[in-house]
C-alpha cells in the first residue's frame, strides 16, 4: 500500500470555485500521458488550494469493487445505498468504475475509476463530465450544451445539436474581437455565463478563422493533426490535443453578462427567425438530457432498487434551474442552416448581431 | 454485397397490397390493435419472429400501430437534422442506426397521432437476427411504441412477471436477469397457478391483463429446467432446434388467465451472500417510483434517443410526460390493500437449490 501512495500523483482543480476536483491517479505513465481528462480540464487546474473543502474525489487506477451488493442486469451493475459499480466498455476502450457516496449530505463524491489503455482517450466523456455537471446542477449552477464567446462583458450563446457548427460560429466570433468562452459546455448562472475553455474541437474549416490568432506550434500540431487523418484514410483524428489555453492565452474570457443566445439547427432550408426564452429553455433542456444519456441509465437502474434517492430528481432540477438563472430580457435567435450555408450566417453575424 | 443493399433501399414503385405479402393482425385485449406486415423470404422460424402470437386475430380495422418491415424510400426532404442522424419533421423520424458492420434505418410517421407507422429495413443483418429478422424491430422499436401509447391511455405496460390463483395475481418486477421468469416457471409448476406474463403485464385499475410473449420459448424454459439461463450459446441452440421442430403449432401448454385483480407487487433484487430469500415491506410511494424507473431502464437506447432527438424540435413532446403518466395511471391502479415488498433472492442457484430455497419461500410467504 505505500508502494501505491507513492506513485500517486495529486492535482486539484477549481471550476469557478463552484466545485473543487481532486484527482488521484495511481496509473501508469503511459496511460497518463494520453489520458484526456487533465488536458480538458487544464484550466482549472489550481496547484495552489484549500484541500479541505473538496466536492468530487477522482481516484484513477485499479481498485477491486464493495463486497455485499446487490447485482442486478445479469451482473453488469453492482448497487448498495449510495454505491454504484459497473463494467463497461466503449469501441475498444474498457473501464471500470465506482460511484458513491452521492446521496444527500455527502461530500465528497467518490468516483473510482480503472481504464484501460484506449479508454484513457474516453472517460472524461463517458463518466466524469456527467458527475461534474450533476455537481454544478447541485449548487444551482446548470451547465450548458453549447459555445460562447464574450465582448464588453457581453456574451453570445451559440447553442444546438452535435454537429450544428457550434465550435465554428465561437471560433468566427474570435475573429471579429471576441473573446472565447468555451466551445462546447458553458455554466450558467444567475444571467451570467461562466466559460469552460476545454480543449478546442478544431477542424479543417473551423481553424481557418482564428489563422491570425493561434501561434506557430499549434499551427504545427493541427498541421500534422490533418496528415494523419490523410494518411490513416480517416479513422486516426485528433492525435494532438489543442488546449485553448496554450492557443489563445490572451482572448479567454471568465464570466460576462449572457446577451443573446443563437440556437443552431441543420435543415435544408436558410432560415432565421427571433424565439421567446421558453423555446431557449426547452431546447437547452433536451440538448442536455441528450448529452446525459449513457450516465441517466446508471440513475434508471440505481432507482429501480434504491427509489427514495436525489439523483432521480436531477433533470426537473435542472429544468428549474435553467428556468431560474436564464436572463429575462433575452435576444434569441433560430437560425436553421444547410451545410452550405456557414457564410450567410457569418454575414447575418457580422451585420446584425454582433456589438 | 454493396449492389444488394442499394436495391434493398432503391426506389420501391409497389403499391401497398403488392408490397406486403403477409399482414399478421393483433388484438391487445381491445385495448389497442397493430399489424405486422411483410414479405417472407425464406422458411422462416414463426415462433422466434413473431413474439405476440398469442394475440393474433384473423382481422383488426384501424390498427393503432402499424410496422411494415420491407425496403421502402423515405420521405424524409425538408427534415431537421438533430445531433447526427435523425430526420424529423412535424409527426415525422427517420434515422439509420449503425452498430459496428450492422445497419438499419426507420422511419416513423405519425408520431403523437392516433395511428402511427413504423417502417422498418435492414441493411446488414447481424448474426442474431439470420433466423429472426423480424424479431428485433418489434422488440426494438414496435414495443416501446406500445407502451408509450398505453400510458397515454391510461395504462401501464410494467416491466414484471405475474402469476394468479383465483383470478388474484402476484406480480414481480425488476431488472432483466432478477429471476422473474424463473419464479413465474416455479409456480407453473410446482404450485398449481395460472401464468400472466413473464416479462411484462398491463396494469390498470387493479387489474392485471395478461401479456404473454414468445409463448414457444416459455414452453421450452417451463418444461425443462427452468434455472438455466438462456444466454449461453448451447442453450440457445437447443433453443432454436426446439423452436425449429415445433414450427408455429402455438399453444401454450400451462394454464393462462387474461385478468386478475392485482394481490401484491413485489420488487425483486438479487444479493450476493445470501442463499435464503428475504422480504422486507415497502411503502406505496416507493414501489411506484421503482415501477416506473424500472420502466425507464427498460426502454432501447434506440428508441429512447429518438424520442428526445424529436423532441428537440417538437419541445412539446417531452419524453419526461412519459414517467408523468405512469406516475398517474400507477397511484390509480395500485390500491393501498395491495402487498408491497422487496424480496432479495441469493444468486446462481441451481434447480434443487433454487427449489429448495427460493420454492420453500414461495410457498409460504408468497400465496393469495
Amino acid at each position: 500500500m505505500k508502494f501505491k501512495e507513492d506513485i500517486m500523483k495529486k492535482k486539484y482543480y477549481s471550476i469557478h470555485d463552484i466545485i473543487t476536483i481532486v484527482l488521484k491517479d495511481y496509473r501508469t505513465l503511459p496511460a497518463r500521458k494520453i489520458s484526456l481528462f487533465e488536458k480538458d480540464y487544464n484550466y482549472f487546474y489550481k496547484p495552489n488550494i484549500n484541500q479541505n473543502s473538496t466536492d468530487l474525489t477522482i481516484e484513477m487506477g485499479n481498485f477491486s469493487p464493495k463486497k455485499n451488493c446487490k447485482i442486478i442486469e445479469k451482473d453488469i451493475y453492482k448497487i448498495k445505498k449510495s454505491y454504484l459499480f459497473r463494467e463497461s466498455s466503449y469501441k475498444i476502450a474498457k473501464y471500470r468504475f465506482e460511484f458513491s457516496n452521492f446521496e444527500k449530505n455527502e461530500t465528497p463524491i467518490l468516483l473510482r475509476i480503472h481504464p484501460n489503455l484506449p479508454a484513457n482517450r474516453v472517460i472524461h466523456m463517458q463518466i466524469i463530465d456527467f458527475v461534474v455537471y450533476l455537481l454544478l446542477n447541485r449548487n444551482g449552477y446548470p451547465a450548458l450544451h453549447a459555445s460562447s464567446a464574450s465582448k464588453d462583458g457581453d456574451a453570445i450563446l451559440f447553442t444546438g445539436p452535435g454537429g450544428s457548427g457550434k465550435t465554428s460560429f465561437s471560433l468566427f466570433s474570435l475573429k471579429n474581437g471576441f473573446d472565447f468562452m468555451g466551445d462546447d459546455r458553458i455554466i450558467l448562472n444567475n444571467g451570467k455565463v461562466f466559460g469552460f475553455p476545454e480543449c478546442v474541437g478544431f477542424k479543417r474549416a473551423n481553424s481557418q478563422y482564428v489563422a491570425n490568432i493561434i501561434d506557430k506550434k499549434s499551427k504545427m500540431k493541427l498541421l500534422m493533426n490533418e496528415l494523419i487523418n490523410k494518411f490513416s484514410l480517416g479513422y486516426i483524428d485528433g492525435v494532438f490535443y489543442l488546449e485553448s489555453k496554450n492557443v489563445f492565452p490572451q482572448r479567454i474570457q471568465d464570466s460576462s453578462n449572457l446577451k443573446t443566445v443563437v440556437c443552431l439547427q441543420p435543415s435544408k432550408k436558410f432560415q432565421i427567425s427571433e424565439i421567446d426564452t421558453d423555446t431557449v429553455v426547452k431546447k437547452l433542456y433536451t440538448n442536455q438530457i441528450f448529452e446525459n444519456r449513457r450516465f441517466q441509465r446508471h440513475i434508471d437502474i440505481y432507482s429501480t432498487i434504491y427509489p427514495d434517492n436525489e439523483l432521480v430528481e436531477h433533470h426537473n432540477i435542472y429544468m428549474k434551474n435553467l428556468k431560474d438563472n436564464i436572463p429575462k430580457n433575452l435576444e434569441a435567435y433560430e437560425v436553421r442552416l444547410g451545410p452550405n450555408d456557414y457564410n450567410l450566417v457569418n454575414e447575418w453575424l457580422e451585420k446584425e448581431i454582433f456589438w | 454485397m454493396v449492389r444488394k443493399r442499394n436495391f434493398l433501399v432503391s426506389d420501391m414503385q409497389f403499391t401497398e397490397p403488392e408490397r406486403y405479402k403477409f399482414i399478421q393482425h393483433y388484438d391487445l385485449h381491445g385495448i389497442m390493435k397493430f399489424q405486422v406486415r411483410y414479405n417472407k423470404k425464406k422458411n422462416l422460424i414463426y415462433s422466434y419472429n413473431f413474439p405476440y402470437s398469442y394475440f393474433k386475430v384473423d382481422h383488426v380495422d384501424n390498427p393503432s400501430i402499424i410496422l411494415n418491415i420491407t425496403p421502402f424510400k423515405p420521405n424524409n426532404e425538408e427534415c431537421d437534422v438533430v445531433f447526427h442522424k435523425y430526420y424529423i419533421k412535424k409527426n415525422y423520424l427517420y434515422f439509420k442506426e449503425q452498430h459496428g458492420f450492422f445497419s438499419w434505418h426507420v422511419e416513423f410517421q405519425g408520431i403523437g397521432k392516433e395511428k402511427t407507422i413504423i417502417n422498418f429495413c435492414w441493411n446488414r443483418l447481424p448474426p442474431k437476427a439470420l433466423f429472426s429478422p423480424y424479431y428485433f424491430p418489434q422488440i426494438a422499436y414496435m414495443e416501446p411504441l406500445i407502451d408509450l401509447k398505453l400510458a397515454e391511455r391510461g395504462y401501464c405496460l410494467s416491466h414484471s412477471a405475474a402469476v394468479s390463483h383465483e383470478k388474484k395475481a402476484i406480480l414481480f418486477a425488476g431488472r432483466s436477469g432478477a429471476s422473474k421468469r424463473t419464479i413465474a416457471a416455479y409456480y407453473l409448476n410446482k404450485m398449481d397457478y395460472s401464468f400472466i406474463g413473464d416479462d411484462k403485464v398491463i396494469i390498470k385499475d387493479g387489474k392485471v391483463f395478461s401479456y404473454p410473449t414468445n409463448i414457444a420459448v416459455c414452453n421450452y424454459s417451463f418444461k425443462h429446467d427452468y434455472t438455466k439461463k438462456l444466454s449461453s450459446l448451447l442453450e440457445k441452440v437447443k433453443t432454436v432446434h426446439y423452436l425449429y421442430k415445433i414450427k408455429d403449432k402455438l399453444i401454450f401448454e400451462f394454464g393462462l388467465e387474461d385478468k386478475a385483480s392485482i394481490h401484491s407487487v413485489n420488487i425483486l433484487s438479487k444479493f450476493q451472500e445470501i442463499e435464503e430469500p428475504l422480504i422486507c415491506p415497502k411503502n406505496r410511494e416507493e414501489v411506484i417510483s421503482s415501477l416506473i424507473n424500472n420502466n425507464l431502464a427498460e426502454f432501447t437506447p434506440h428508441f429512447h434517443n429518438s424520442l428526445v432527438a424529436y423532441s428537440y424540435i417538437f419541445p412539446d413532446y417531452l419524453n419526461s410526460s412519459y414517467s408523468t403518466l405512469l406516475k398517474k395511471n400507477l397511484d390509480i391502479s395500485l390500491d393501498n390493500d395491495v402487498r408491497m415488498n422487496e424480496i432479495i433472492l441469493g444468486t446462481d442457484y441451481t434447480k434443487r437449490q433454487f427449489d429448495k430455497n427460493v420454492g420453500e419461500f414461495l410457498k409460504s410467504e408468497m400465496i393469495v
